[in-house]
């Protein structure tokens, strides 16, 4: 019970299987973000931008179909190297899409790592702010969903869920 | 206001989240509830208001006392909205590993880089297409769905 979600948002931890200072760079280093790509898509001819400071963007982009395509990454807030890196997640004209003329609809997200010897615990918390309309939300879903792993997202609903269907009354 | 909205509703307030979380714990009385808060019986009858509109709560029909009670199926109902952004991002954190995996042979191998190199870049690598392929690859993609 204590596993439900009392707020918007939700962290994901993970042991990784190296040093921090690795992690952090796989996050940073536009040479290394390939791991952010939807892994069945088409490769993107537009490279991936990081400006890594704060208020700097990092944008790469999804391709979904031929039709679909759409630019994701982030905008830093925090920078802290190897321990510590918030940004809000999305882009301008992206998905989720970044209004910067309203940053209290944000979707923050704060990657903490911690160093475990030579391996490295990472806690990934992403918070939405309370306030933002169910609407709103859902259009963000109705296209995250369109990310190209929607078989992974019905096995997963489905054992969050047991057999309520997801969304249900 | 749909059912989900109710619940986000219900859920954004700090004093009834912790109403759930004492009730997460077992049924409890409004006077019990009340107990921690130093908060007036009325008060939190309100905040219960809220709550079981929202279906979050139910009150004890028989027993004089009425324990409030914690039904879960509205936080299922949140944790399956919030589902898709887990999953966004737990598969992209395999392939974050597999990632991890090459940069740290890369660094054993001597083709050490600092991790304070973060230049931005041009050159599109194309690399990690082999990775896809790996032990955590893609699911396959089935056309009966």
């Amino acid at each position: 019970m204590a596993t439900h979600a009392l707020e918007r948002g939700f962290t994901l931890k993970r042991v990784l299987d190296a040093p921090r200072d690795l992690v952090f760079q796989a996050w940073t280093d536009p040479e290394c973000l390939q791991w952010f790509f939807n892994d069945r898509m088409a490769t993107p001819s537009d490279p991936i931008v990081v400006d890594l400071r704060v208020g700097g963007e990092w944008r790469q982009k999804m391709i979904i179909r031929d039709d679909l395509e759409f630019f994701t990454g982030g905008i830093y807030r925090e920078i802290v190297p190897v321990e510590r890196l918030v940004f809000t997640w999305g882009a301008v004209g992206g998905w989720p899409p970044i209004d910067r003329d309203h940053p209290e609809n944000d979707l923050v997200v704060t990657v903490t790592l911690h160093a475990l010897g030579e391996s490295t615990e990472m806690v990934f918390h992403l918070a939405m702010p309370a306030h933002l309309s169910d609407e709103r939300v859902r259009e963000w879903l109705a296209m995250g969903i369109r990310d190209g792993w929607s078989e992974t997202l019905d096995r997963l609903v489905a054992s969050l869920n047991g057999a309520a269907p997801a969304g249900a009354q | 206001m749909d059912a989900l909205s109710a619940t986000f509703a219900a859920l954004a307030d700090p004093t009834r989240r912790s109403i759930l979380a004492h009730l997460a714990r077992g049924e409890a009385t409004v006077n019990e509830l009340a107990a921690p808060y130093a908060m007036s019986l009325p008060s939190v009858s309100r905040h219960l208001k809220v709550l079981e509109k929202a279906g979050l709560v139910t009150k004890g029909r028989s027993a004089q006392w009425r324990p409030c009670r914690l039904e879960v199926t509205p936080l299922q109902s949140v944790d399956a909205w919030m589902a898709p952004y887990r999953a966004f991002f737990e598969h992209r954190f395999d392939r974050l590993e597999e990632r991890l995996k090459t940069m740290v042979a890369e660094r054993e191998a001597g083709f050490t880089k600092p991790a304070a190199a973060t230049e931005p870049s041009h050159r599109v690598n194309a690399e990690l297409t082999d990775i896809d392929a790996g032990e955590s690859g893609p699911p396959q993609q089935s056309k009966e769905r």
